[in-house]
């Protein structure tokens, strides 16, 4: 588990991050959505150990502390930058083979990286022959060989085809599957719901989790097949919710809850068409976090 | 550490800028030479001028009335002279050298006798003679290959030491550090479980190594051309600097050891800038920074030497073994230690907690 606790970040005069707390579980994909500027790279570079800790801030992985033992959480973490890291004049192979190296790792794991990531093609050229796709893959491979606990990914679908994201796609489940902690920053919202478990907004200086993660109730919508009074329905069991439509509502119920209304729709044989989970896209969230403030 | 020196090498040579530098040290050390050759040519008309214009001098005073034995003498310095003329003509290196001897043994007698003519001091004509005597023999190297003074080795490292320093530790291995800042490449480094510390050891070893490598070619360089035009037969030549005869042998081996000094004290200089100025300022302010520091490797024994010179050679203290060498220099040594540790703390400090390089920031 990564636990970030009280980090925050001053440059000059302009505070970016305050006291940010969050958790970082194992097996899991956690989204870090924001507004450019938002700090999301910041905190990154603060959780990787590129930026230093500013306060009584502090990151632990496993147990490894980024204040008081730095290598040990060092090796333990990979943090996929902006391709600006990269040597122009160097081919793709001497930056895998010395991360590798650096991470302990060798021949093999770095032949096995290039053959997952299927960028043998293009491997050997000069990092200036690249295309920004190109460029995307190799920042991934080096990542991806460190076999580390951790995973910051930094845009890592940024100027990727279809198949190229597919391809990120997959290899980061992959990762989750094998117990990993995946951290990303995306810009891409559809990304987002095919592959995190859960996201974390950036917004006024700190990190909220997606309540769909966190809330134990969750918003169902039910259709029913005909004019009913459901009003004194849901009244009459303290369930909170709203009407869409004289046929559609939304209400919030705890999942233990869910069989027992069942069973009330049968026994006042109400025709019901449809009752499933209402599930918010990021996209949604994004904008109820920040664009309906903005209007 | 194996791994970070290997891909520090990897990157300095793969950016070819040392092969851009080495190209333009090497069309330098040819305008070198280029203006060594036309040097001698345009001496060598002068000389020729100024020895006509002596003839001419000396027949007038010989139609003067003068004492027989002045008469006499000048009659001989006539003649020898105007065979230095033909000689000059004739572009015989050889025979002018040896009749300047013989005109510097005359003016010796002449000295003895009350008819001499020059007014150079009687140690400086005696010092000639004995450096044209040896050069004539083949016991020293000219200086220039002229055969017309000495210090050859002098000659060669005067001009092109300097050099070195600026063009080569300056601009080629400044960019070690200076690259990585400027184009933020510095945060692939400090994302992996390298320390700081290790990070910046790694890149000061390189840039020593490589200034090294360029120091080894470039005191194989006038080895090479003692060796090519006076056989290489353990360069026991003597030269004489800084008022003492040093062979060339010693003397290329104390140049060599002064210099291994400054290019380790240098790196760590112009690699402590880089970490914090952008490029542009970088070379001046390095400038500025070695003036200051020079004060401080000065050897106590040449305090009379300007403080401020490019040259190294002032400081060089000839006449020594190589174990006194190292024992003469050991103070310096101690000197530029101290301000070589404190100059890399800093610069790991700096590397360490620069928010500069981050993105976004």
């Amino acid at each position: 588990m990564l636990i970030a606790n009280h980090i925050s970040f001053q440059y000059h005069t302009n505070q970016v991050l305050e006291s940010v707390n969050l958790q970082l579980i194992e097996g899991k994909i956690t989204a870090l959505v924001g507004p450019n500027g938002a700090g999301k790279t910041t905190l990154m570079g603060i959780l990787s150990g590129l930026i230093p800790l500013q306060g009584n801030g502090n990151v632990e992985i496993a147990g490894f502390s980024l204040r008081s033992q730095r290598k040990g959480y060092k090796e333990r973490i990979a943090f996929m930058q902006d391709n600006g890291v990269l040597y122009p004049f160097l081919s793709g192979y001497d930056h895998i083979e010395f991360i590798a190296k650096a991470y302990g790792k060798g021949k093999k794991e770095v032949e096995q990286t290039i053959h997952e990531l299927q960028i043998g093609e293009f491997i050997n050229k000069k990092v200036n022959k690249y295309s920004l796709g190109m460029k995307q893959m190799l920042l991934f491979g080096m990542a991806h060989v460190t076999d580390a606990t951790v995973y910051l990914l930094d845009e890592p679908m940024n100027g990727l085809d279809h198949t190229n994201r597919k391809q990120i796609i997959d290899l980061i489940e992959k990762l989750k599957s094998k117990g990993k902690i995946i951290l990303l920053s995306t810009h891409l919202l559809d990304d987002v719901d095919k592959i995190a478990d859960e996201i974390y907004f950036v917004k006024d200086k700190n990190v909220f989790l997606s309540e769909s993660g966190s809330s134990e109730f969750i918003t169902y919508r039910i259709s029913i097949g005909g004019e009913v009074d459901m009003k004194s329905f849901f009244e009459e069991r303290a369930l909170s919710f709203v009407q869409v439509n004289p046929l559609l509502y939304e209400v919030n119920l705890k999942e233990s809850e869910v069989p027992a209304l069942h069973k009330a729709f049968v026994l006042h044989d109400i025709p019901l068409l449809t009752f499933e989970k209402s599930i918010a896209t990021a996209e949604q969230k994004y904008s109820d976090m920040y664009e309906k403030e903005r209007r | 550490m194996g791994n970070l020196l290997g891909f520090e090498f990897r990157k300095f040579f793969k950016q070819k800028k040392w092969l851009f530098v080495t190209i333009v040290f090497l069309l330098l050390i040819i305008g070198f030479f280029g203006t060594e050759w036309f040097m001698e040519n345009s001496g060598r008309n002068k000389y020729a001028e100024v020895t006509e214009r002596n003839l001419q001098y000396i027949q007038n005073n010989l139609s003067a009335p003068i004492p027989e034995k002045e008469k006499l003498f000048l009659k001989e310095l006539f003649s020898i002279q105007e065979k230095k003329l033909d000689a000059l003509k004739a572009n015989a290196k050889k025979d002018v050298l040896r009749l300047e001897l013989e005109e510097l043994r005359l003016e010796l007698e002449g000295r003895e006798k009350g008819t001499g003519q020059s007014s150079v001091p009687y140690t400086e004509m005696e010092h000639q003679l004995e450096l044209k005597t040896r050069i004539l023999e083949g016991d020293l190297l000219p200086r220039n290959l002229k055969f017309d003074g000495t210090g050859f080795v002098m000659n060669v490292m005067e001009a092109l030491l300097p050099l070195h320093f600026f063009l080569l530790i300056i601009l080629l291995l400044g960019d070690i550090t200076g690259y990585e800042n400027d184009n933020g490449t510095i945060r692939l480094l400090k994302n992996t479980p390298y320390s700081t510390f290790k990070i910046f050891l790694g890149k000061l070893i390189v840039s020593i190594s490589v200034g090294m490598l360029f120091l080894v070619s470039l005191f194989l360089l006038p080895y090479l051309l003692a060796g090519v035009f006076k056989g290489f037969g353990g360069f026991q030549y003597p030269e004489y600097v800084n008022g003492e005869w040093v062979t060339t042998g010693k003397l290329i081996t104390e140049y060599f050891f002064y210099s291994i000094l400054l290019v380790i004290f240098i790196s760590i200089v112009i690699q402590f800038v880089h970490v914090f100025i952008r490029k542009g300022l970088i070379t001046l302010l390095a400038l500025f920074i070695l003036f200051a520091i020079q004060f401080f490797i000065r050897p106590a024994s040449i305090e009379n030497t300007p403080i401020i010179s490019w040259n190294p050679i002032v400081y060089l203290h000839p006449g020594l073994t190589i174990l006194d060498g190292f024992y003469y220099y050991s103070q310096a040594l101690l000197t530029l230690g101290l301000f070589t540790g404190i100059l890399f703390i800093i610069t790991v400090g700096i590397l360490r907690f620069n928010r500069r390089t981050y993105p976004g920031l």
